[in-house]
Parts: structure tokens; C-alpha cells; sequence
């Protein structure tokens, strides 16, 4: 894949996000993808996996939209920065604990490091920092010992 | 610059790091270079601002270390990976104020954005989880 195609996939794949369209995401994934949430060292593997993923962020986040800012790109490989927009309307889970909707608004910036093979997306690191979110979610976290 | 001189000159800069040649890092910038902690919602601009954020992990952690783990070069921009390891025996600048030394070790990944105007550095993004951090640190749970 050129450079090119590789940041055409990834606003074509962001693109459906906005759009509910996680079966048109799907389509675009690896068999084999492996997606990863960096801040709870958290894999995602396969079709299956990565569908869920997004199924339970639309869930906790109903109205939630991507807007893309930069691309870097090579030829096989494309990083996303992004900011992440939406309403806290459902239930969030995250390896840390359920949080139940708190009608909150969210705001944050996200670092996604693609690896696309034979023009599909077949890994994914994302960076984020959980701390913002909590924040806007009014959720402080408990202090350590 | 090709990608190729971009990703070099990038690289570059985690040596120095390990070798605390900020100087040496610094002098890769450009006059007006923006540096942003998208964790900490912090902006940094011109060379002193980049020195100040380069000093204050070295302060917070004087022995650290950084690995990089990936690299994607492009034509105006690159991206690394990488992991921070180091001993928390200094003050670290937080939002929230200076947080003392805890004794603490930590080892955490990063990704950091950079943009490319001839040869030099425009702008750093840097990514991380603050709250990895700090459970590290032994502050929150």
C-alpha cells in the first residue's frame, strides 16, 4: 500500500465510526487484527474482539464522533491524532471497573499508531490518558496507600 | 527532508536524551517549536519552553531512560514509541502542582508526534497515560 492509500483508510474507517457503520469498519480489519488500549495494556484480538470494542465505546458513548487532526504516514503504517467527542449516556467498562452514565460531556485527544496489511488495518496501539477522562467525567480516582 | 532523514533526526534525539545532551536535542528545533503534553494539557513554546520540558522528566527522574520501540517516518512528520523507565527521585511538575520524590520506579509507554520543517523540529505532541504514572507512583489506585 502507498502512503496515500494508508491515510485514505484510515479517514474512510473514522468516517464510519461517525456513521455507526462498525460492520463497514469490520470489512476494512484484518482477520487477524490485534487492537490494543495502551493505558490498560488491554488487546483486542480478531474481528470479534475489535467489533466488541466499539460496540461497548458506542454504547457508553451514543453520540460519540472522531475528528481527525494529523496524519503521519508511510508505507505501511499510518499514525491518527484525534480528538474523541460525546456524551457519557451508558454504561463505560473498562478493566478498572464499570462506570454508570453520568450525562457528562468528553472531550480528548487520542494517538492511534496503525499498522495496515494488504490494505487492511491489522494492528492498532492507542494512546490516551485516562486521567483527562475521569476528570470530565467528575470521577476522581481513590489515592494509593 | 525525505522520511528517511526525518526518521535519523528523530532517533537522534532519544540518544541524546539517554545521554542528557539537551542541548544537543534543542539544537534540532526550530526558534518558534511548540511543544504540547496532551496528558497534562500543557503547551510549551520556543526553544527554552522544549529545553524546560526536556529538563523537568530529567529532573523528576535523573536516571531515565527512554526505548524506542517503533518509528513511522513520514515526509513532514515522524512518530515514535517508546517506553520511560526511571526512578522517581526528584520533584515532578504536574498539573495539580510539584509531586516530591517517591522513590518509586516506573516504566511507562509514550508516543510521541512530531512535525518536520526543514531538517528541524516544528512541533512535538507528546501521549502518554498520566494515571499509569501515578499508579506507579504508588498516588492513586
Amino acid at each position: 500500500m502507498s502512503a496515500q492509500a494508508n491515510s485514505a483508510l484510515a479517514r474512510v474507517v473514522y468516517d464510519a465510526f461517525n456513521n455507526n457503520d462498525i460492520q463497514a469498519i469490520l470489512t476494512l480489519a484484518d482477520n487477524d487484527i490485534e487492537f490494543v488500549l495502551i493505558p490498560f495494556d488491554q488487546h483486542f484480538y480478531g474481528l470479534e474482539g475489535f467489533g466488541e470494542f466499539m460496540q461497548s465505546f458506542k454504547a457508553a458513548f451514543p453520540d460519540c464522533t472522531i475528528n481527525l487532526m494529523n496524519q503521519v504516514v508511510s508505507d505501511e503504517k499510518v499514525v491518527n491524532e484525534f480528538m474523541v467527542s460525546g456524551t457519557h449516556a451508558g454504561v463505560l467498562a473498562s478493566p478498572r471497573g464499570e462506570i454508570p452514565a453520568t450525562g457528562r460531556s468528553i472531550g480528548y485527544y487520542v494517538c492511534e499508531v496503525w499498522e495496515v496489511k494488504n490494505g487492511k488495518l491489522a494492528k492498532v496501539r492507542t494512546y490516551f490518558d485516562t486521567t483527562t477522562i475521569l476528570r470530565q467525567l467528575g470521577v476522581t480516582p481513590a489515592p494509593g496507600e | 527532508m525525505s522520511a528517511q532523514d526525518n526518521a535519523k533526526l528523530v532517533r537522534a534525539i532519544y540518544d541524546m536524551y539517554n545521554e542528557r545532551d539537551i542541548e544537543g536535542i534543542v539544537a534540532q528545533a526550530t526558534a518558534n517549536v511548540e511543544v504540547v503534553s496532551m496528558a497534562f494539557g500543557a503547551s510549551m513554546q520556543g526553544l527554552d519552553g522544549y529545553r524546560q520540558y526536556l529538563q523537568s522528566w530529567a529532573t523528576a527522574f535523573p536516571d531515565s531512560r527512554v526505548e524506542v520501540s517503533n518509528v513511522v517516518a513520514g515526509d513532514q512528520g515522524v512518530v515514535v514509541e517508546f517506553r520511560g523507565k526511571g526512578k522517581h527521585t526528584g520533584p515532578l511538575a504536574a498539573p495539580q502542582g510539584e509531586i516530591p520524590p517517591t522513590g518509586k520506579s516506573v516504566d511507562v509507554p509514550f508516543c510521541d508526534v512530531y512535525q518536520i520543517k526543514a531538517g528541524k523540529v516544528a512541533s512535538l505532541h507528546n501521549y502518554f497515560d498520566s494515571a499509569t504514572m501515578m499508579r506507579q507512583l504508588g498516588l492513586i489506585n
